[in-house]
This record gives C-alpha cells, structure tokens and sequence, in this order.
C-alpha cells in the first residue's frame, strides 16, 4: 500500500518539470478550454436562464421573472407578443380521453389540428398524432401504416386507430428521466419542463407509445402560423435539443375548454373530460360501452381509452 | 390587519373613560398611563402624540363597532329578500318548464335552412292548397335534387314532415309540434339509442368547455337527413418517412 502511494508520488513529481517544459500545456489548455465554453454559455443563453430552477420548485416570483423574460425572448425572436401561462391544476380533476375507433375515418384532421395549435416544427416535421391503418380483423401494430395517401377516406376494408400520448398513470417515461423534467400533474397531465430538460431521450426509449419527439435542430414554425397563447409547460416554442409531447393541450384544457384535436375531429370519435365527474361524457363512456387500452399488458395504466359505440 | 384591529379594541378596554384621556393629553402628564413597550417615550411630546394615538385608537374602534352594527342589521332587514325573489321567479317559469326542456338543455346553434324553398307553408300552405300526396313516387318535382335514401322503403316524405303544417316536423305523440330547430326530437323517435348517446355526449361532437357551455351539433349538421350515411372526405398529408442513407441513396440513384 506505501510502496503504491510512493510510486505515485515519485510519478507526480516526475510529470512537473515536463509541464513546466511544455509552458502553459495543460493548464493553460484547461483554461482555455474554460473560457471557451464560459464564453460560449454566456452567448447561448442568459445568466438567468442558466440558473433557472426546475418549474415545479420555481417559486412563484421566480415562475413571473421567468415568464416575463420567455415573453421578451419571443417578442424579439418572432415580433409578436406570446401569451405565456401558468395556469395551476384545477381541482378535482383527471383528465382523460377516449377515441371511437369504430368512427374515425381516418383524415388526419387531428394531427394538423394539434400541429397548429401546439406550434409543432414542420420541417423537421414533428407531429404528436399517429394515425394507424389496420386492416379490418387485424390488431398487430408492426402491420399497420401511417404513410396511406388514398383518395379518400375511410377506405373499405380499413380502421384507423390514431395513437399519441396515453398520459398513463404509471408513466414509464417519468421515472427514467434523470433531471426529473418531465412529471405527472396532480390532473393527470404528463409534462416536460423544457428548460429543465437535457436531451438524454431516456423517456422516448421507455415510451411504450413512440409518444415523444425530439428536436434534433432548431424547430422551424412560420411566423404567420405561430399560436401565440401559450403555457410554460405546453405548446410554448421549444428550443433545440429537447424532448416534447402532447399534453392533452394544457393551455387549453387548464381554462376548461377541449382540446384542439377534439374540436377539429369532424366526425366527432373523439373525447375528452374529467375522469372523477361522474356524468362527463368520458364517465358514461367507460361505463357503458366497450373500451380498452392500448398495450394494458404493459401496466402502464394508460388514461386514454378506445371504445367502440355500438 | 388582525393584529391591528386586536390592538385597537384592547385600547378601547383599557382606557374606557375619554374624557380622562382627554384631560391626560391636555395635561401632558409625564407619567404614562400604561407601560407600552417601548412606544412610550419619557419625552413629553412624545407622550402627546402617544395618547392622541390611543384617542385615535378608540375612535376608530368605536367606528367599526358600529359599521358592524349597521352591517348586521343590514344583512337581517335584506336576507329574506333575495331567497323570495328566487322561489317567485321559479314558480314564474315552472309552468313553461315541460315544455322548453330539451331546447334550453341542448345549446344547439341555428343552422340556416335554405332561402329558395323556406317557408315550405308559401307552397304548401292554406293559400296554395297544394294537394297532399302521401305516395312514394320516383318525381319529386321541384325537390328532385333530393335523393331520399334514409331508411330504404320504410321512409317517405311525410314520414317526417309533418302534412297539415309544413313549417314543423311530424309532431311528437303529445301532439306538440317539432320546429327545425329541434330536429333532434324527431331522429330520437327512431333512432333512439344514438340519441342518448348524443343526449350523453357520446355520439357526435360537442364543442366549447369540458367543464362548461358545451354546443351541441344537430343531428342533421353531420348527417343529409335524406341520405344520412356519410360522406367520404379527402385525407390530409401523410407524414414525411424518416431519412435513411438507403433511402435517399436510392432517390440519387447512385445506390
């Protein structure tokens, strides 16, 4: 054991006069390297933004400065004024969703729905809804498509199952992140804090659903689309190197209205309401109809449900 | 706030005579009424300011004493009131309460019928006294844009219209006429099932708040009632398919 520590004793003291011969070698390197990335954060992003704290332990001085300066940010980045909310949960609520899969026809309605009201980036193309065509009879997923371009839908001998985020109960993709940016709100709506997010992709490998996308470069929105009223934790614009998700239109949903792609469903095969009311429609559909969840056997416990009506 | 209303009535307990406050400050006695911490100065004029306070104090507690008097006593003469007017008001409007319950329960917006052929009653009225024909016949005259496929040969014409009154819908079994306007009546005759649902918010759209105002949508705002099936619709874009290199080797055509 002495012998060891002699030896490396006798090591350091061997390295210094090579350092010294090498001038400012690796410590001048070093420190270089530090005012380098020093410089480079500096430009990047702002000392506040740097030391943001996670949303959820944001107090609520530190969540207005926050939002006062996204609000900047945005008006100088897009020339318009952005809407940015925090709009708390409201009480007694779960949200859930449901999707008659007897009815959709599969027009992709929602996707571009959503993709206009969550200000999602067209190129690279990022769009939270999937929509699925199965062939009738069939309910394997490696077997179903999303590129189908017909004429027009619904096509005979097809269903369409359109699948986004399950917002489970027991969301795999929460408990592996390592920073904790992404959580269950006390409503059930699972969200990502982007600031607070690293970019590891952790929660897309565990998402049993493909219910997460990330921004591989900047997200490019056309300013003449951009959605200006936004919530922190939902569709205000995202930065490079991030992970987002649907969450069942927070910005919406959190001042009571649906979300987008219920509104714009025109056959009307989608649902949306509180689970722990017991006459929302959502209720009566878990009730009286026959519904499942897509891959239960994974006890994920998804809160988004397909029912067929008849 | 509490703290300083605890204040202010503490001082009205404990220097209950004004007028001997009063006199204190004319006085301006060098001695303190009562040793309050640290607020009592031993300079005089510091003891004048002190008890025009306490004056003030009780001033001020005696006034809110009273505007809860007044309060109290407001809130008794008017209490009864606004609970009569409610129970009037209801028993006003319970007699037409059967007969509006589904329009106010359902917000359905107003669908505009078409111009050309409304009011049915300028054809179809007393005036012109167009005959009644109840036959299933192949022309329908100036309706031949209308393809009836509802229902096979079950359904015709007056099936829903209603004979005597084309203006309304086919009555209901009290006799009370439908207007179009509440068409939805006449569809849950038959189909009755689809109209719980649609009651429930199961079938069909509802827009506006999850937790509110919802709008209902007509039966026939999705659905031709002559040819209720539906109608196909153009999709929108399928998304882009990921980059591969053997992809886009292939497009280049260098493989």
């Amino acid at each position: 054991m002495s012998d060891r520590d002699d030896d490396i004793i006798n090591e350091r003291s061997d390295e210094k006069p090579d350092a010294e011969e090498a001038g400012t070698g690796r410590r001048g390197f070093l420190a270089g390297m530090a005012g380098l990335v020093g410089a480079s954060m500096l430009a990047s992003c702002t000392w506040q933004e740097f030391f943001q704290q996670q949303f959820t332990r944001m107090t609520n001085k530190e969540i207005q400065e926050t939002v006062d300066r996204l609000k900047a940010e945005y008006r100088a980045k897009y020339g318009m004024d952005f809407v940015v909310g925090t709009e708390a949960p409201i009480d007694a609520t779960l949200y859930a969703y449901a999707l008659d899969i007897q009815r959709c026809i599969g027009c992709r309605r929602c996707v571009y729905g959503c993709v206009q009201e969550n200000n999602l980036s067209r190129d690279p193309q990022i769009q939270y809804i999937r929509v699925l065509k199965f062939r009738d009879g069939n309910m394997d997923l490696e077997q179903s498509t999303i590129y189908y371009d017909p004429e027009e839908v619904p096509e005979k001998g097809y269903y369409y199952m359109p699948v986004q985020c399950q917002h489970c109960a027991n969301a795999p993709c929460t408990k592996v992140c390592p920073v904790r940016a992404t959580w269950t709100e006390p409503d059930g709506i699972v969200v990502v804090d982007y600031n607070w997010c690293i970019g590891c992709r952790y929660c897309m490998a565990a998402c049993p659903y493909m219910g997460r996308w990330f921004n591989y470069t900047d997200p490019k929105v056309p300013t003449d689309q951009l959605n200006p009223v936004t919530h922190y934790l939902g569709n205000r614009p995202r930065m490079r190197n991030v992970v987002e998700k649907c969450t069942f239109c927070i910005q919406r949903v959190r001042v009571g209205k649906y979300p987008m792609c219920v509104e714009v469903c025109p056959v009307g095969a989608r649902k949306f309401g509180n689970l722990l009311d017991p006459d929302s429609e959502i209720n009566r559909i878990i009730q009286t109809k026959r519904v499942f969840r897509l891959k239960e056997e994974l006890n994920t416990q998804p809160k988004f449900y397909y029912f067929f009506a008849t | 706030m509490k703290r300083f209303l605890v204040r202010y009535f503490l001082n009205a307990v404990t220097y209950p005579d004004r007028r001997r406050l009063l006199r204190f400050a004319r006085n301006d006695k060098a001695e303190p009424v009562i040793a309050r911490s640290g607020a009592t100065k031993q300079s005089p004029t510091g003891n004048i300011r002190h008890r025009i306070c306490e004056i003030r104090y009780l001033g001020i507690s005696a006034l809110v004493l009273l505007a809860i008097a007044a309060l109290c006593g407001f809130v008794w003469l008017i209490g009864p009131g606004p609970a009569r007017a409610h129970t009037e008001h209801h028993v006003e409007i319970s007699p037409e309460a059967p007969t509006a319950d589904a329009a106010k329960e359902f917000p359905v917006p107003l669908t505009p019928l078409p111009k050309t052929i409304t009011p049915c009653r300028a054809c179809h009225g007393p005036e012109k006294d167009f005959p009644v024909n109840p036959q299933r016949r192949e022309d329908l005259l100036v309706h031949r844009n209308i393809q009836v496929n509802h229902g096979g040969v079950r359904v015709w014409c007056l099936d829903c219209h209603d004979p005597n009154n084309r203006n309304y819908l086919t009555p209901l079994s009290d006799g009370r006429l439908i207007p179009f306007e509440q068409s939805y009546l006449l569809c849950g005759k038959c189909h009755g099932t689809k109209f719980r649902d649609w009651r429930n918010g199961i079938h069909g759209k509802r827009s506006g708040y999850w937790n509110g105002e919802k709008t209902y949508f007509l039966c026939v705002t999705c659905h031709n009632p002559h040819s209720p099936r539906f109608k196909p619709i153009e999709p929108m874009p399928p998304p882009r398919k990921p980059w591969t290199p053997k992809e886009s080797a292939r497009k280049a055509g260098t493989h």
